[in-house]
Parts: C-alpha cells; structure tokens; sequence
C-alpha cells in the first residue's frame, strides 16, 4: 500500500498544491471516508434522476389513455428508472456506507487497497454520466432493466424474416454502461473482501463482526460471483449486434433463453446484493435503539451467509412462463421458498431484538422499524411468486412491479434512509432535525403503501408492467391515480430530506461523538473521524466493544463467551 | 541524563527519528491516475458508441493511465 504520513497543523508558506486544494483534495483522495461521502452524494444525485423518471412514469399512468410521453419517450424513461435505481443508486449507496463505516467498525485505518476504491468510485459516476448521456443522443436504454435478447438485437430471425428490433443506440450504452459500472464493482467487493479478512483489529474474531461488516463480506462475494455472468451477456450480446454472431437467434442456431438465464443468474444474486447490507444496517440500529445486544447474532449472521448461497440457486423462477420443463419448475420453486427461510430466521431475531427493549424511537429507529414491516409484505408476496401457477397468472403483470418496489423501495431505501439518519452525525459531526425526519418517515410511509399497494390488485386485475397507457374502461382507473399520487408524496417527502440536509450542514445541531449511546467502534472515535481514524487502534474482546469500553462493570466479555 | 550523556550523537540522533516516526500514523498517498484512468475509460466506452478516434484516443489514455499509475513514485 502507498504511504503518507498523517502529520496535523503544519503550515508552511508556499503556493499550495493541486492536490491541497478544495477541489484537489477530493480529486485526488484514497481516504475511505471522502470516497464513502462521494459515493453516497453521487448515488442521491442518480436517486434524485431515478426518482424524476419514476414521476414522469407515474404521471403517464394517472389516468386513461395519457400522453405525457410518447411510446418511445416512455420505454427509454422507464428503463433508465430501473437501471439508474439499481445501478446507480443503491449499489453505489450501499458501497458509499461500507466505505465509509467498514473500516471504522473493524478498527482499521483505511481500505486495504485505497487506489482501487478511489478508481471504483470515478468508474461508477464516469460510467453513470455514460449512460445517462445516452439522453443527449435521444438514444437511451429501452427494453427495461432486464434488456431481454433476442428483442435486444439489432434484427430477429435471418433471411427474409429477418424483423427489425433495437436498431439505435440504445442497447449499445446499455450493455457498454453495465460493462463499465461491473468494473467498478468488481474492485469494490475485492477490496472489501481484502479489507474484512485482513484489516480486522486485535481481537476481532469473525464472529465478533459487527452485522453490517458480515453483510457487505456476503455481499461483496456475490458480486464476484455474480457479475461475471452480466458481464458475458452484455459481451454476447454487443457481439451479436456488432460482428454478426448469433448466440441469441434461434433461427441461426443461437438460443434465445440464454440471455434470460446468463442476466437472471446474476439478476437474482443482484436482489441479495441490494438488500443486504441493508440487512446489515437494520441490525445495528434496532440494538442500539432497543438498548440490547442483538438476539441471535449468529443466526443473522450465518442466515446472511445461507442466503448469499441459495441466491446463486433461484434465477429461473423469473422464467417460469418461458416454458421451463416441470422438473425445473419444481426445483426452483422449491429452493424460491427455501430462501423464505434464512429471510425470516433475520425478521424474527429482529421482532426478537426489539422485543421487551427500551425503546427508542427517533427517526433512525423508525426507518428501521419502517424496513422490517414494507420488507415483510414484499417478502410475503415474493413467497406468492414462487407457486408456479400463481406465477403464471401474474408474471409480467404489475403484481410484480408491487413485489419488487416493496422490497427494493420500502425495504432497501428505508434502510439507506435508516443508515443516513443514524451515521450522518458520524461523517458531519451533526444532527439531523429530528422533527423533519419525522415528517419525511410517515409521507415516505404513506407514500410507499399509497404507490405500490394498489399495484397488487392491478396485477391481479391484469394490468401488464411496462404498459404505455390504457383505456378507461378496464376497472383501473383510480388504482392507477392513487398510485400516481404516492408518488408525488414520496417526491415531497424527499424534497423535506432535501431541506432537512441543508439546514442541518448549516446550522445543525453539534452530535458529538457518540449521539446514539451506541455499541461499535465507529462511536469510538471524534465525529467526523480524523484523517487516521484511530490515534491507538483498538483492542476488541466482545461483538460490543464501544459498549464493553463504556460500560467496565458490566462489559459483555466478562459474561459472554464469543 | 546519565543515559543520555552516554549514548553517541549519532545513537542520539537515531533515538530521536525513532521515537518521532512511531507517533506518526501512515496514511495511503494521494493519487489522481484513478481519476485519470476512469476517465479515459469512459472516453474510450464512449468511442465505442460515437466515433473510432474517440475509442483510439481513449484506448490510449488509457494505457498512459495504467502505465502513470505503475510508475507513479509513492
């Protein structure tokens, strides 16, 4: 590792350095920190673009027959909201939260390669500003998140069936910007794997991880695992676009299920890789806020484990309706209601942790209260999903779309907003305005149920996802506007975050060291941390060593036996 | 005092850059090939979609990149 040495309050008169000034200082950065505050700022800056597109959706379906957008304005929009949420949001969110606290709760001094996490974080807002230009040349993706083959194509079928499918540009920023942001992935999880295992301070067994730290390990190695897959699809598929090969067109020998099973055997590690570390925030901010040690930390921990594993085994249940022989139905659906039970093992030793404890209910406590009952519905109706003739009926179908965004919105974004309003005094030395927090907790609440509830029964009713418009006289009218108007409540509860934000840099309240009376090491140092993080690097003798620091008479190591 | 008085200058010396380099804390330097490297990485994506001379000129940003990297002095 490239070394300086950390020396505070040396001034020396001479014309500064690029690299001292403002601007140079987060040019140039490898300290976690910064890039952990630049990864999280670049993510809201691209949740603040997903969000916008997601309105434009939301006002196109208000009512009957809506022509906000046209049919090609409307598939472009709707796919960059996927892939800005997923892509550029919540993965580089939760990368942001790792690289700012990992180190912190494992009482390190940085990333193990801190050149690489810088390179990481240029290649996700390069690649982000990539496929976000796509716009400026009227080209952007436009066969949803998923891009199936062969529709990806250029053409379908040879000779004179040949049939014209995405001639544009569109796909190529596509399958180049996921090329590029996997990348970025791939550097962050081998350094997050790197970091974990090797950068742990004296005392920090395994299992005395904090949760989040064990949730990012599992998350970074799905990511190993998985992105080589989309990576491959995206390679196949700029070739069959660009040099004439055909892995995707049955008509030459190609299959075109193999794109489906190449995106879903990343695609459904990928739903784990962007609920994880949520996991893992959830389940150091209930302890804190219940005033006890977390129950069953070893079944988090290890369920987290069992997950990342059966991940890799539940891709085809998102093809049920291609036509998948019984045999492979059965397995899917088995091991789709197999990870049902890791899942719930973590909802009850939540249920557990917050059970006859003090609690505590500030907004950090809230959003992750918030996170277990909105997960627990998408869940549930994920369980629904995994009966195959149920599937059938509602595949494709808004049902699915209220699945995902229970999951991904109220379960993932809760999650993010829990882990903002409990470590944001960490990074600024302040306190989010409790008040408004509040406020933004119960629209955020109102607005999620409003939106993606009344979505279940469209897809029951039949409504398709992706849909331009429709007619009005297929019973889904109000369904729809109510669902339009969540929406809007959503945007203004974000709006009074905004605010909540600024004012709080401006004037906030000073929080201290450790505001919350809370357990890890992260507390255990000055808010923000200082450029080394730790003057005398910690020694830790239980899972709650700040707790064990506070609290010598009845520190866990002297009962606990981990 | 009598210890001191005993070592040599230059055993004095070593001492005193000893007992200074253990209360400093080494940090990672500081490094804008990362920057530099994503860029032309960028570039070179977007000559992929654009025009050739975008992704040579890419291409070979990015080798200047890896290679300024490699032999940037720590």
């Amino acid at each position: 590792m490239a070394t300086r040495t950390v020396v505070e309050g040396v001034t020396i008169a001479r014309r500064k350095r690029f690299s001292e000034t403002y601007f140079g200082e987060w040019v140039m950065t490898t300290d976690h920190k910064k890039l952990g505050i630049m990864y999280m700022a670049t993510a809201f800056f691209f949740f603040l673009v997903g969000g916008m597109e997601a309105l434009l959706v939301r006002t196109q379906l208000a009512v009957p027959d809506g022509k906000v957008l046209s049919p090609e304005e409307y598939n472009q929009v709707f796919t960059m909201h996927g892939t800005t949420m997923i892509f550029l949001f919540v993965m580089p969110m939760l990368v942001g939260f790792g690289n700012y606290v990992v180190p912190l709760m494992i009482g390190a001094r940085d990333m193990a390669f801190p050149r690489l996490n810088a390179f990481g974080y240029w290649v996700v807002l390069f690649g982000g500003f990539f496929l976000s230009s796509s716009f400026l040349f009227g080209q952007a993706p436009n066969a949803g998140w998923f891009s199936y083959a062969p529709l990806t194509e250029l053409t379908s079928a040879c000779g004179a069936n040949a049939v014209i499918c995405t001639p544009g540009l569109n796909m190529d920023f596509w399958a180049l910007g996921i090329l590029m942001l996997g990348i970025s992935s791939i550097a962050g999880s081998l350094n997050f794997v790197v970091t974990i295992l090797k950068l742990r301070a004296p005392g920090m067994t395994i299992n005395r991880m904090p949760l989040f730290v064990w949730m990012t390990l599992v998350t970074a190695f799905l990511l190993l695992f998985a992105i080589p897959s989309v990576t491959a699809a995206s390679l196949l598929l700029l070739l069959d676009r660009h040099l004439g090969t055909h892995f995707f067109q049955a008509g030459a020998g190609g299959d075109p299920l193999l794109w489906q099973h190449l995106f879903w055997s990343f695609g459904h590690p990928e739903v784990y890789i962007l609920i994880l570390p949520a996991f893992g925030m959830i389940s150091e901010i209930l302890p804190v806020f219940s005033r006890k040690p977390l129950f069953g930390y070893t079944f988090v921990a290890w369920s987290g484990v069992a997950i990342g594993f059966l991940s890799f085994t539940v891709w085809a249940h998102h093809m049920f309706a291609v036509g998948l022989p019984p045999v492979a139905q059965a397995f899917f659906a088995t091991s789709t209601t197999l990870i049902a039970i890791p899942t719930a093992v973590k909802i009850f030793n939540w249920v557990g942790t917050v059970w006859g404890g003090k609690l505590n209910l500030k907004v950090p406590m809230l959003f992750a209260l918030g996170f277990v009952a909105m997960f627990l519905i998408g869940g549930l109706n994920g369980v629904a999903l995994a009966v195959v003739p149920f599937d059938y009926q509602v595949t494709d179908s808004y049902f699915v779309v209220s699945h995902l965004h229970y999951v991904l919105f109220g379960g993932t974004v809760f999650g993010i907003f829990a882990g903002i309003f409990y470590w944001f005094p960490k990074m600024t030395g302040k306190l989010l305005n409790e008040r408004l927090g509040q406020i933004q907790f119960w629209l955020m609440l109102i607005g999620v149920n409003l939106t993606f509830f009344p979505m279940h029964i469209l897809g029951i009713l039949g409504m398709p996802r992706r849909i331009y418009t429709y007619p009005d006289n297929l019973g889904w009218n109000e369904l729809n506007l109510l669902a339009t108007i969540g929406a809007f409540i959503i945007a203004i509860a974000i709006l009074i975050f905004l605010w909540n934000f600024i004012i709080t840099l401006r004037s906030g309240q000073p929080a201290g060291d450790d505001p919350w009376d809370a357990f890890t090491l992260e507390w255990d140092t000055t808010s923000p941390p200082k450029p080394y993080n730790f003057l005398v690097l910690p020694v830790v003798r239980s899972r709650r060593p700040f707790y064990d620091k506070k609290n010598p008479e009845t520190a866990d190591w002297k009962t606990a036996t981990h | 005092m009598a210890e001191e008085q005993a070592q040599s200058p230059q055993a004095r010396k070593k001492s005193k850059i000893s007992n200074e380099a253990t209360e400093q804390i080494q940090g990672p330097s500081k490094s804008y090939w990362p920057f530099v490297l994503a860029a032309a990485l960028m570039i070179a994506f977007l000559g992929v979609v654009i025009h050739p001379i975008l992704f040579v000129a890419g291409v070979v940003l990015t080798a200047l990149a890896v290679i300024g990297w490699g032999l940037e002095r720590h």
